[in-house]
């Protein structure tokens, strides 16, 4: 139903409104032949998710204790157990084995930065952080090719998480919008005044606005007078219940499991269903240099029951074909332990995709015996930030021109992987 | 402390006095008529013979004692040593008359001497030069003169953290004086939000956080920072101190900051080159930095001086574990009091730092044992006198390295913090981003970063008087300017930039605008419980716990109740209630009033950082988890906040200091140029006037007036 909405013609016009804005902007386009081989054919894989969900596991999530267990020195607290995919993933992680049919799991992915600060915005933008220059996260790169998801809802959703990283380069309208606390929802919605009388205190604003919009020409308040906006149109949208938990079953709450993250997962399936395109959702307690038993039993035992909850609720609703579910991490963690945990390693670590046209029950590429480098099929953080946007329908290779010249394409010329879709 | 609020109980009018809990009811002193009461005896014993390095009784206007040495007054903040070294804040109010003077004695003993108006003078017009000169060899134009009505809002907020209240910016407009610029900017740098705001900037910068790790607790660390902010320490001592403290997070303040990383030396190590000196060696912490000439090996030379500290004692945290396990005391209560106690800086004979076992290049061998030595930028550089600190003996390697860090002569130590505070002052670094000076021509005009970090320098690290000299430039009194992100890089400092408050700058005017400066008088203090949790030895045994407990007992201190008074429990809300008397236990001067759930104090004097979903976390305070990361980004829970929140309803109430003040005018037009005054720092324009006293004429209440000013964008930005 509500899915239907996006291909409507209305969008569509928007969208090319929105790309004549961005020229305006000083963001140029470019044609691009993302999409089709040589001949022109359509090639496997793009657009083949309307909507992403990207569950974010900050502080670098070890992937020797999660989905690629190793025998030997470099062997954790758990072992690795079989699934019915064939490939093992950690004792930790019994449910997620569950639904490893469903998985495509790349166990190759490689960095070079080793520290939180500009792990973590690799992780999100897809880029090295450098200079003064501020990259955008997918969720507004996509918004930038695709124009907005939804007429009233937001395009992009952060869920646990502050709105950094967010539409850098592109126009604030292209912003994720923050829900800090997912039991929460979306906050302070109902107007503290009623009828005429906010009218005349909009009316009194709005005037207030225009004369110092004509006094101080600046990107940031503009970005402010738009966000306003964009309040006001959810406001008046009959989409507001999305964000809103308590519309779920204490069944369907419960299944997920408690917590920020668990019930953020919740909350993602529901906006998702509703028409936001690309919602994040951040775990926080991944860095485990100690005590890394008792952090799986945690955070690992929170993220391993919501995502597979995730994945089989999206399955049950007919949603994975479309939504492409994405796990990704700061780095994973060094072979050896240490302290009771392990150091970071950015040499070789694990991401996850699963649905919207992703091979299933797949493993791309290796690690080395001990965990520690790639044996094959290395892959880039860009290069899997260009796979999610070609996966979008986004013409990767399309660069985009921000103020000051330079030229940037998503994931910083990443190449998406083909060999990771069906 | 614990004595100190014992006695201060007794001043309390009217407040609840139960058994012998100490901390719990001091405060209220503010009560004026008490004051002036108290300050009438007071003239009559002011005392005449002042040893300002001697132990004295301290008398609060209320009665109360603390007894202690006289350790500064800077910022409308007396800081007096009590036994056992431990700082304490007092608001100078709180302060009988007597000893207010007394105080000012000491100071006026002290002698450190401020820059005289003179030097600050030459200093700002050499900076301007070098400004002016850059900005004609680019063809560009230094922007107009700022009026001084929109100057007072700019320097209250980039100073004291705060907008100016209506009567302040009155004061200012009206003073004839031809230096009163120089004077507000002094004045503002002595006020206790100048001391508040460059509190939350480092929190920012040095990731402080109440729950560094799991078990660990920050706030005597939070304390200690504070108490050095508000004493003005220069920042080289400052700096030292960090790096070379010994002993528990639970004992001593100063530990904290290299606490924060106990559990993850290297990346401490890393964090700290990033931001004491803007050297980038995230990188080559894994493998050689791609640009600047940082190896592996340079950095693993780095973090070997401290590769003889431990910080983290996995065998005590182990024994606690299985002591809370155990259910001997309750096992919530036992975590919490002896988690902290597994963070303690112990040095041991030597470093022990190995190369890592797949340390891939030929320059050494994987496993192989590290030498310390320390880096350089040029070739230059070792000839310098930094660099002739002893490194050779093992039992001083944190000595050694803090000795070459802080040094004068460092060749990045000034210039790191010189470039950090001129971002803070003109919203945009001289070379970004600060965590990289590696690039020497990265600078946008070299020769200003190599002004600034000399004045610093001669400064003597005094972070107030290097601020003095920024603020007094013509350039930060220009009109600010909008300058797009991919254009910043070319920006010569025309002006300074068109800037969002920072999350604390708007809480904090909210604040001042909802409580007045009485808020400045709440200071946040919740390290002296922290003492109470040191254990006697390294044993764990229900003995010895139960002995703790009744130690606390007897001080009036219940551990399972802190983490209240912290704010941040495991369901982390926002707008939970604190228990009133652990309120009143946590806060020194005054106790903060609670509103919607919502505790009225400045931001500083919050938990660090916020929880996850308060009004400051809303507006980009940072997580504190990476170093830098506040953000003044928008957002639509922003603007919901603001027009349907609970901050609106606090702000527009009639009990609201600025909507009292407003309604005191004789007639609408009145009271609507006060508000614009009180929100906007300027007066209506008479369009506008006109607009809101027509709307009061229909009957609007005068709160929808106040309610559109706090939603403007005006408000939220500086100018």
């Amino acid at each position: 139903m509500k899915l239907a909405m996006r291909g409507m013609t209305e969008m569509s016009r928007r969208a090319f409104a929105e790309r004549l804005a961005k020229c305006a902007f000083g963001l140029t386009v470019l044609p691009s032949g993302v999409g089709r081989s040589a001949g022109g054919e359509k090639l496997p894989g793009f657009g083949s998710a309307k909507s992403v969900i990207m569950l974010t596991l900050s502080g670098g999530m070890s992937h020797l204790d999660t989905f690629d267990p190793k025998e030997g020195p470099s062997q954790g607290p758990k072992k690795g157990m079989g699934t019915s995919a064939g490939f093992q993933v950690s004792e930790y992680l019994p449910e997620t084995a569950k639904v490893a049919r469903h998985l495509c799991v790349v166990r190759s992915m490689t960095a070079k930065v080793g520290v939180h600060e500009q792990a973590r915005y690799l992780m999100r933008t897809g880029f090295e952080k450098r200079g003064t220059v501020v990259h955008p996260m997918l969720g507004s790169w996509a918004h930038h090719y695709l124009g907005a998801s939804h007429e009233t809802l937001p395009s992009t959703v952060c869920v646990n998480r502050n709105s950094g990283s967010g539409n850098g380069f592109f126009p604030a309208t292209m912003a994720p919008l923050p829900v800090l606390d997912p039991a929460e929802g979306l906050r302070n919605v109902v107007p503290g005044a009623s009828g005429e009388r906010q009218e005349a205190r909009l009316a009194l604003l709005g005037e207030m606005e225009r004369g110092f919009e004509g006094k101080v020409k600046d990107g940031n308040v503009k970005a402010y007078t738009e966000f306003y906006e964009s309040t006001m149109q959810l406001l008046k949208g009959k989409d507001l219940g999305a964000f809103d938990l308590a519309k779920e079953g204490a069944g369907q709450r419960e299944a997920y499991g408690a917590g920020r993250f668990a019930q953020g997962c919740l909350l993602a399936r529901r906006l998702v269903e509703h028409g936001v395109r690309f919602v994040e959702v951040e775990s926080g307690g991944w860095d485990m240099h100690r005590d890394l038993e008792g952090g799986m039993e945690d955070e690992g035992a929170q993220f391993d029951r919501a995502f597979a909850a995730l994945v089989s609720d999206l399955e049950r609703r007919g949603l994975l074909a479309t939504t492409l579910v994405v796990v990704a991490t700061e780095f994973g963690r060094k072979p050896e332990f240490e302290g009771g945990g392990r150091g970071h390693h950015p040499g070789v670590f694990s991401w996850v995709l699963a649905g919207a046209g992703m091979k299933r029950g797949y493993v791309h590429g290796a690690s080395d015996k001990r965990g520690a480098a790639p044996e094959s099929g290395a892959v880039t953080v860009g290069d899997l930030h260009a796979t999610i946007g070609y996966a979008l329908g986004c013409p990767v290779d399309e660069p985009v021109t921000a103020a000051g010249g330079r030229p940037f394409t998503v994931g910083n010329k990443g190449k998406p992987v083909m060999g990771m879709f069906a | 402390m614990i004595a100190l609020m014992s006695v201060l109980a007794g001043a309390v009018e009217g407040a609840p006095v139960k058994g012998k809990k100490g901390k719990a009811k001091k405060a209220a002193v503010e009560k004026r008529a008490a004051v002036v009461e108290e300050e009438k005896v007071a003239e009559k014993s002011v005392e005449k013979v002042v040893d300002p390095a001697g132990v004295r009784e301290w008398k609060m206007s209320g009665g109360a004692v603390v007894e202690g040495k006289f350790l500064a007054y800077e910022s409308g903040v007396v800081t007096i040593e009590k036994a056992g070294g431990v700082a304490v804040r007092m608001p100078v109010g709180v302060l009988s008359a007597a000893d207010r003077r007394v105080a000012e004695e000491c100071r006026a003993r002290q002698g450190r001497e401020p820059f005289s108006a003179e030097v600050v003078a030459s200093a700002a017009a050499r900076l301007d030069a070098t400004i002016e000169g850059a900005l004609k060899a680019a063809g560009m134009v230094p922007g107009r003169a700022v009026t001084d009505e929109v100057l007072v809002r700019r320097l209250y907020v980039d100073i004291a953290g705060r907008v100016p209240m209506r009567a302040e910016v009155e004061a200012f407009l009206a003073d004839g004086r031809v230096d009163k610029r120089a004077r507000l900017i002094d004045e503002l740098l002595h006020s206790p939000g100048a001391a508040m705001d460059l509190f939350n900037w480092m929190a920012d910068m040095l990731r402080v956080k109440d729950d560094p790790a799991k078990g660990a607790k920050a706030w005597l660390y939070e304390d200690w920072l504070k108490a050095q902010i508000a004493m003005n320490r220069p920042w080289d001592e400052l700096v030292r101190e960090m790096l070379t403290a010994d002993g528990r997070l639970c004992e001593n303040g100063a530990t904290g900051f290299l606490l924060r990383d106990a559990q993850m030396p290297l990346d401490g190590v890393s964090n700290l080159l990033t931001t004491f000196l803007g050297a980038n060696v995230a990188c080559a912490q894994c493998h050689d930095h791609p640009f600047a000439e940082w190896t592996q090996k340079d950095f693993y030379q780095m973090a070997a001086f401290f590769g003889a500290t431990d910080g983290y004692h996995e065998d005590l945290a182990k024994k606690i574990r299985r002591f809370a396990k155990s259910g001997a005391v309750p096992k919530g209560a036992a975590s919490q009091m002896l988690g902290p106690n597994a963070f303690e800086l112990v040095d041991g004979k030597a470093n022990r730092l190995k190369y890592p076992d797949d340390y891939h290049y030929d320059n050494a061998k994987g496993g192989a044992k590290v030498e310390p030595a320390l880096i350089t930028w040029e070739k230059g550089d070792a000839a310098g006198a930094a660099y002739r600190v002893e490194t050779g003996d093992p039992g001083k390697l944190r000595e050694s390295f803090a000795a070459w860090l802080t040094h004068r002569e460092n060749p990045r130590f000034a210039a790191a913090m010189a470039n950090r505070l001129w971002q803070k002052v003109f919203g945009l670094a001289v070379q970004e981003p600060v965590g990289d000076l590696d690039d020497p021509k990265g600078a946008v005009i070299p020769e200003l970063l190599t002004q600034i970090a000399w004045y610093l320098k001669q400064a003597k690290f005094d972070l107030r008087e290097f601020q003095r000299i920024l603020y007094n430039t013509a350039a930060y009194q220009r009109e600010a300017a909008s300058v797009p992100l991919g254009e910043r890089g070319e920006w010569r400092f025309a002006g300074p930039l068109v800037r969002r408050m920072s999350a604390e700058q708007v809480w904090d005017s909210v604040m001042v605008l909802t409580e007045g400066t009485r808020v400045d008088d709440c200071l946040l203090r919740r390290g002296d419980e922290l003492r109470l949790f040191a254990l006697p030895g390294r044993e764990v045994t229900a003995e010895v716990v139960r002995g703790m407990m009744a130690r606390m007992e007897s001080e009036g201190v219940r551990p399972g109740v802190l983490a209240a008074g912290g704010g941040k429990g495991k369901k982390g809300r926002a707008n939970a209630r604190v228990n009133p008397k652990v309120l009143e236990a946590s806060y020194e001067g005054r106790t903060p009033e609670q509103r919607g759930g919502m505790v009225l104090a400045r931001a500083s004097e919050l938990p660090q950082p916020a929880p996850e979903t308060h009004f400051l976390r809303l507006f980009g305070q940072s997580d504190r988890l990476v170093a830098d990361s506040n953000t003044v980004d928008g957002s639509v829970p922003q603007a919901l906040a603001l027009m349907n929140g609970p901050v609106q309803e606090m702000v527009t109430a009639g009990s609201a200091v600025v909507m009292k003040d407003a309604a005191a005018a004789a007639d609408d037009a009145g009271k609507v140029e006060r508000l614009y005054r009180s929100f906007l720092g300027r007066a209506p324009e008479v369009a506008e006037k006109e607009r809101a006293v027509a709307l009061l004429g229909k009957g609007q209440p005068l709160g929808d007036v106040a309610w559109a000013l706090l939603n403007s964008r005006e408000f939220l930005f500086i100018r």
